[in-house]
């Protein structure tokens, strides 16, 4: 496999790659009286980058900006619309249900509301002995090794308090651990974590986070991390993509991009996410007005535009902006940093 | 604290369940100046939503027990009949702007008549007209276009509920604002826009807010005090440059030191164990369970105590 992403690490072998997204679009089709095509949902609209394994990427974006559609195409829940997925080295298309299978079981989930993803009626047992039975574990012994160790690993301690239990007894930090406990419990090689922390208190974040950080170190899984909180992210990923408007705009390695942020977009969060501070009192801060572009009709050019305090006038407007190299490692979708290749449009 | 507008004393509401009784505010005692903004921040389950509507005489039907005082302006509202509080205090002396206000307007009423209709109903504005002259003017300070009064609320983004239902709470110049977890549903550059709007109108108004949240980070943007809650009560108060420079509880200072920061490079700490059921609290320092400084004396419930300024309610500041 050929190593197409510039901001993976360098001297990465081409077999370190676990997951290679390429060209990825996944567009919904928007029917009125169900019958007469009006348009598409552009929720995903050209994605790429590849992941190592054991790496960690976070994706942050708003509400609205298709990162959960990211999600959910890689996990492989929507096929995609243009594009492909190639996981350890065979190529997922939704063609093969073969490989849809075998790559689900490499695959883990974690959902954002916990509560919402445990079925109420199951015991915590019940729950992790599921995906065991379904991927043929057919060992009752082995089966009840595996659930021990998975509630172990994500420390729900003693396990013979919890096995009994049904979710509505759990605490909201406990519930995610158990979600957790069932994405790690085949032993997966990727884990797609979608907003793993944004329904619990903050005292309760910390620890799941910590606690996805040190299963990631201990079993080298590679994760993706979908959040819309770029406060979370320097405790956990090795990367980061910046998503706004379907696209990711801007890709690096998670200290660059903290320090230096280049796009005008992630300019704007890091200037929105206010620290802990008495002196915030007396600040106003800098914020773009508007709203995130709608994915049906997304403006042309770049879809920052209409914002973007520093946009070009006849440049940002009318060409979308390719990938810039700015720095080592670090790329951003933006003419501010590579005006001299945009056609003169007079 | 100088010129106390709002005087909160031994308010308790405790709400009947089927499983006992669940003390959702259990002995909360504070004061707040006029024009000052109070955050009240606390983990899921502390108590603090429960507060606001105490405060405000909002109550479900399974109350068991709803008692000590709230004084604003000296008088203490707890003694009016419902239907003098309605009359006197409600949108009158003080306003709320409920949780997931984007999701408390009428779908089916234009903006403007829903902002417009506490004026009406409080006699402040004679017709329909004089209201609406009054919504533009809410609308302007809340950085709404006039033009989106006559919308609905389905043709409005989340961030524009939310100004519009802060604007709704504004229009008939109450004193007291208290708003629920305001920004906690909404997008990170929408939530720092309605900050700046929070900010303005706390800068060119003698209003005073009280600030209900979890986010810790978020409310240092408004915060003048800040008041921890912790399983009904309040642990700590202080000015927010203290709170945020040297809290004194022990809860207080986990708590600061969980929030992730951007900024700044820090090991981030999370708090073992999980908060106590309110149905059966612990006796004596509900914190005590969960606290690395306990000893013996925390058995027993430690008093509120004032310490340089703030007040604790933790024995090791005896």
């Amino acid at each position: 496999m050929e190593i197409f992403d510039k901001t993976m690490r360098p001297g990465t072998k081409p077999e370190d790659v676990l997951l290679s997204v390429e060209g990825l679009h996944k567009w919904f089709e928007i029917k009125r009286l169900g019958l007469f095509r009006v348009g598409d949902v552009k929720a995903v609209d050209g994605v790429d980058f590849q992941l190592a394994r054991g790496e960690s990427v976070t994706v942050v974006g708003e509400s609205g900006c298709g990162k959960s559609t990211l999600a959910r195409t890689i996990l492989g829940l929507y096929g995609p619309t243009k594009g492909r997925i190639v996981f350890d080295g065979r190529v997922i298309d939704g063609t093969d249900k073969e490989a849809l299978a075998w790559y689900r079981r490499h695959v883990g989930f974690v959902q954002q509301d916990p509560f919402g993803a445990l079925p109420p009626f199951m015991t915590v047992q019940r729950i992790l002995n599921e995906p065991l039975v379904i991927n043929g574990v057919k060992d009752p012994e082995e089966r009840q090794r595996r659930i021990r160790k998975a509630l172990e690993d994500v420390r729900l301690m003693p396990v013979e308090d919890y096995l009994t239990k049904f979710p509505h007894q759990l605490s909201g930090g406990q519930q995610q651990r158990l979600v957790i406990a069932r994405a790690i419990i085949l032993e997966p090689k990727l884990i797609v974590a979608d907003e793993p922390v944004s329904m619990l208190d903050a005292s309760v974040r910390v620890e799941i986070m910590q606690l996805l950080g040190r299963l990631q170190q201990q079993y080298n899984i590679s994760i993706i991390y979908i959040t819309h909180d770029l406060s979370t992210v320097r405790y956990f990923s090795d990367r980061i993509f910046v998503m706004y408007g379907a696209k990711l705009i801007e890709k690096a390695r998670t200290k660059e991009l903290l320090k230096n942020p280049s796009h005008p977009y992630a300019q704007a969060l890091m200037n929105a996410i206010p620290d802990p501070d008495p002196d915030n009192v007396d600040r106003f801060r800098e914020v773009p007005g508007g709203e995130p572009p709608s994915l049906m009709n997304p403006p042309a050019g770049c879809r920052f535009h209409p914002r973007c305090p520093a946009a070009i006038k006849g440049v940002c407007d009318v060409q979308e902006p390719p990938h810039f190299e700015r720095g080592e490692q670090h790329l951003v979708a933006c003419w501010l940093y590579g005006e001299e290749h945009a056609e003169q449009t007079a | 604290m100088e010129n106390g507008f709002l005087r909160v004393e031994d308010l308790r509401l405790h709400f009947r369940t089927m499983r006992g009784p669940v003390q959702a505010v259990d002995g909360v005692t504070f004061h707040l100046g006029r024009g000052r903004t109070l955050v009240v921040v606390g983990e899921s389950g502390s108590g603090k939503s429960s507060l606001a509507k105490a405060i405000l005489r909002l109550l479900p039907r399974n109350v068991l027990k709803y008692e000590g005082s709230v004084y604003m302006d000296d008088v203490d509202v707890m003694k009016l009949s419902d239907d003098q509080f309605r009359r006197r205090v409600r949108w009158v002396k003080a306003a709320l702007v409920p949780q997931a206000a984007q999701n408390s307007l009428n779908p089916v009423l234009r903006v403007q008549d829903q902002v417009a209709e506490p004026l009406l109903v409080h006699g402040k504005a004679k017709t329909k007209e004089k209201a609406y002259e009054r919504v533009a003017e809410v609308f302007g300070m809340v950085g709404l276009p006039t033009d989106f009064m006559s919308r609905y609320p389905f043709e409005l983004s989340g961030g524009m509920r939310q100004r519009t239902a802060i604007a709704m709470a504004l229009v008939t110049n109450p004193d007291l604002i208290v708003m629920d977890e305001p920004t906690s549903a909404l997008d990170v550059l929408t939530q720092a826009n309605l900050m700046n709007v929070l900010k303005r109108l706390k800068q060119s108004t003698e209003m005073t807010f009280i600030l209900i949240t979890h986010d810790i980070a978020t409310a240092s943007d408004l915060a003048d005090d800040v008041a921890v809650m912790y399983a009904g009560q309040i642990v700590e108060q202080s000015t927010a440059r203290r709170f945020y420079t040297a809290p004194l509880h022990p809860y207080s200072k986990m708590l600061l030191s969980s929030v992730p920061t951007l900024k700044e490079d820090k090991e981030l700490q999370h708090i073992p164990g999980t908060p106590p059921s309110l149905i059966n609290p612990p006796k004596g320092c509900r914190f005590a369970d969960r606290c690395p400084a306990r000893f013996d004396k925390c058995s027993q419930e430690p008093p509120l105590r004032q310490v340089n300024g703030s007040r604790v309610k933790c024995w090791l500041y005896e």
